[in-house]
């Protein structure tokens, strides 16, 4: 009774210090890092399900910060999000179609190295959407019972969440603290914080600054399930006369030299005629003399302004498509 | 496992050392040894095979060296040591050799290609084939009795705290205390629930408390600039690379040392008291003095069983460099199946034949500028030659390959003069000038990192008595409890967590 008197005595402090300091840092959270990553999802569910535009945008995070719907000269909505990829766009339509969503054209983000992986990340807030045909493509193949629950009793922790929680509630509240502390020190006009807004139209905005240094790795596998799923858009597509409008975001030429010498133009070729064969359109805005390095937030996304421009550049492309 | 798991920290370790703790003495080895499977069984079970074949053979081997004489004696140890390095051979060297052998016969215009095996190098193969090869060989020297229980030889060479990067044990210090914990069996062998009231079990959670400060909070977060300069150098100036070797010599440093202290914490938990590894490792004052502080049980291993046998340093001066250089090439060998590890030993290996070689040059400098008058400014500046000395091998230790290695040594140079232009820049854009600008790392965190860096060099200029956490212990109450929750505060609020690996988990 003794030792577990004194080891209450002893935690009783860590438990208070670690209060205050996230209940300190938590007015400083949102303008960080602006809304969690389910809670974006699920905003971002209700608003789309919500319907009431004409024109959806689709793709991973490039497009998710990029496209500043209000631009597109449209009503539109930004239904993109950080790491998804054919599949996860594949069932978020189905969704939408499930609940009688209708709209008559889709921007789709296409990017080099988007075929080239099958991201989980978001799957803790995807289940509950997508459903389990979705989730089959996670399902390690050809495990065996005894395999499964072996993995579940030497895994039985997600460490996963305990990293993610540990973040959440200490290291990146006492991080905020910390830098606000340095700016205090420091006696200088406190730098503008980042800026991180969920906008109703669904665009994500993470603004950071211009970066000089670019040390970027992009893999332009395209996966057998990925190329899958995006011929299932193009014919879901189809079937339901939406047209899709296929764009390459505007790039870095670091990030260009990044891949292998011809596999972009090569790229570009097999992007061109999926797009023929389907009666979809593709809009190359990779090498686009319009946007230098100080139009990048970070290693690869557009600042807030360049998104606008970008933004208005593909309201025109879509304007020409109708009046043609 | 990774000791910095959740699943380590929160269930693994409270769970075993409580079940010790419960049941009685003689059955705790079952304990220990089911538990140990499991810990290893956690990264690819069917490896503990691999483990089970090296615990079959070096047992055998021991009895049967202890009732054989003569030439019977030698050939059994010579079997035993085949077998574990064959074991070692295949999964961390066979890839590396016809890798090689391919390359070789290409130069030679032979089109000539062997098959590669891509297996997976069990998790501290190394570690464990050199502990149950100490075992075989100090049984053959008569220097230790052939363990004749299956179960207790099993946990010496599977006990979960020192299982994957050591320290590696010798068997008369690890094999009496798995039989009878010494630490508990000064207090009279308490068991049940009141033995975790030992003060064991507060030094060892001491011990680990530090290893995970050292590994959570300074290796990991000087890892975040350390990886991606390291895995893209051609995308960096030289003062970033200067930068990233200086910070990996801290974090490889407090990886393995804090990796150190939490194993022993561990182990002392239960009172065991594992071998020491390190000894305030960056106050060396000459490279062979680095090698006494470094890696200890690894260094003494190779010491005994391999430079000693070869002659040691009671040869003439070129054999002894022959001595070095063999011990050295080994050394880095078995660190990794990589040119960059060998040429890493190798450099380790010059740089004590040039010490020897210029020993008195150094003496007559030394007795010209009176240093041995001032012998603080003389060891200091010893220190850090010795720092800058190991510092430029890492960058061997680190770098991906040899082409990324000379690269970094090539470009390091230019440092000076990037560093010298800040002088003449704007404060913000110091991390632009030097080339760091990219890295999602804000400036508070690099002055974390550059604080954190020099204190870990700056800790260990003081003289070494003791472990710090010993040294902690004979403190005023309230310097200990404020100690303990300065390194609470600091893993909870500063550590990094990613799950990373540690770095000699893959040797």
């Amino acid at each position: 009774m003794k030792v577990l008197f004194r080891v209450l005595l002893f935690v009783a402090p860590i438990v208070a210090v670690a209060w205050l300091v996230e209940r300190t840092a938590r007015p400083l959270w949102p303008e960080a890092v602006g809304p969690g990553m389910v809670e974006r999802i699920d905003r971002s569910f209700a608003d789309a399900s919500a319907g009431g535009y004409d024109v959806l945008v689709v793709g991973n995070s490039r497009v998710y910060r990029g496209v500043n719907p209000d631009l597109l000269g449209a009503r539109a909505y930004n239904f993109a999000q950080d790491d998804d990829a054919f599949n996860q766009v594949y069932y978020k339509l189905k969704y939408l179609d499930e609940r009688g969503v209708r709209f008559h054209t889709i921007v789709m983000g296409v990017d080099y190295f988007e075929f080239s992986f099958l991201s989980d990340r978001r799957n803790v807030a995807y289940s509950k959407y997508l459903g389990d045909e979705y989730l089959r493509d996670f399902a390690s193949p050809d495990v065996s019972r005894a395999a499964h629950i072996l993995n579940t009793v030497l895994h039985p922790i997600d460490e996963q969440a305990f990293n993610n929680t540990m973040i959440r509630q200490f290291t990146r509240p006492a991080s905020l603290l910390l830098e606000r502390a340095v700016t205090v020190m420091q006696a200088s006009p406190p730098r503008p914080p980042i800026r991180a807004v969920l906008k109703p139209n669904g665009q994500y905005i993470l603004d950071a600054g211009p970066q000089r240094v670019d040390p970027i790795r992009r893999d332009a596998t395209r996966l057998p399930i990925q190329e899958q799923y995006f011929k299932r858009i193009l014919q879901w597509a189809a079937e339901r006369k939406v047209s899709v409008v296929m764009v390459m975001p505007p790039l870095r030429k670091m990030e260009l030299d990044a891949y292998p010498p011809g596999i972009v133009d090569a790229f570009d070729d097999w992007l061109e005629r999926a797009a023929a064969d389907h009666g979809a359109a593709y809009v190359n805005f990779a090498r686009d003399p319009g946007f230098t390095d100080q139009d990048f937030a970070d290693v690869t996304h557009l600042t807030e302004a360049a998104a606008d421009r970008w933004s208005r550049m593909l309201g025109d492309t879509l304007r020409s498509r109708t009046t043609r | 496992m990774l000791f910095n798991s959740a699943l380590f920290l929160l269930l693994f370790f409270p769970v075993v050392t409580l079940l010790y703790y419960l049941v009685p003495q003689p059955a705790r080895w079952r304990v220990l040894l089911v538990a140990s499977c499991y810990f290893y069984a956690v990264g690819i079970p069917a490896y503990l095979l691999v483990l089970a074949a090296v615990i079959v053979i070096d047992f055998t081997a021991g009895i049967l060296i202890e009732q054989s004489t003569g030439t019977k004696r030698k050939a059994i140890l010579a079997a035993s040591l085949a077998s574990n390095l064959l074991l070692l051979g295949v999964f961390k060297y066979a890839d590396f050799l016809s890798g090689n052998l391919t390359a070789l016969a290409a130069l030679i215009g032979w089109n000539y290609s062997l098959a590669t095996l891509g297996w997976l190098l069990p998790i501290g193969l190394s570690f464990h084939t050199f502990q149950s090869m100490a075992y075989t060989i100090e049984v053959y020297r008569g220097a230790q009795r052939a363990e004749r229980h299956f179960g207790y030889f099993a946990l010496y060479v599977l006990f979960y705290p020192q299982l994957v990067a050591g320290p590696i044990e010798r068997p008369q210090h690890l094999l009496p205390q798995l039989h009878r914990p010494p630490l508990l069996s000064a207090r009279g062998l308490r068991g049940g629930l009141a033995g975790l009231a030992e003060p064991c079990i507060m030094s060892g959670l001491q011990l680990m408390l530090l290893g995970l400060f050292k590994k959570l909070v300074i290796a990991d977060r000087l890892a975040l600039a350390v990886d991606p300069i390291y895995s893209d150098p051609h995308l960096y100036p030289g003062a970033a690379l200067l930068i990233a070797t200086g910070f990996f010599a801290i974090q490889i440093y407090c990886d393995f040392s804090g990796y150190t202290h939490i194993a022993r914490g561990a182990a002392m938990t239960m009172g065991v008291d594992l071998a020491h590894n390190f000894k305030a490792t960056y106050g060396a004052r000459s490279i062979g003095d680095f090698w006494r502080r470094w890696h200890i049980s690894l260094s003494s291993w190779f010491r005994d069983y391999v430079y000693v046998p070869l002659g040691g340093n009671r040869v003439s001066a070129a054999k002894w460099a022959r001595n070095v250089l063999i011990t050295f090439f080994l050394s880095g060998l078995w660190h990794g199946a990589s040119w960059t590890f060998i040429a890493w030993g190798v450099l380790h290996g010059c740089y004590l034949i040039a010490g020897r070689a210029t020993s008195g040059i150094r003496a007559s400098i030394v007795t010209a500028l009176r240093l041995q008058t001032m012998p603080r400014l003389h060891g200091a500046m010893q220190s850090l030659i010795v720092l800058a000395l190991v510092t430029f091998a890492w960058i061997f230790f680190r770098a991906e390959s040899l082409a990324d290695a000379w690269f970094i040594v090539t470009s390091i140079p230019a440092a000076g003069a990037q560093v010298l232009g800040l002088l003449r820049g704007a404060p913000e854009g110091v991390m632009v000038r030097l080339g760091l600008a990219g890295l999602p790392i804000a400036k508070h965190e690099w002055a974390l990192m550059f604080v954190l860096a020099i204190g870990v060099v700056a800790f260990d200029q003081r003289r070494w008595h003791a472990p710090f956490v010993f040294e902690l212990a004979l403190r005023p109450a309230w310097v200990r409890v404020s100690a303990a929750y300065a390194l609470i505060f600091s893993v909870l609020f500063l550590g990094v967590y990613r799950t990373a690996t540690f770095i000699y988990f893959q040797f």
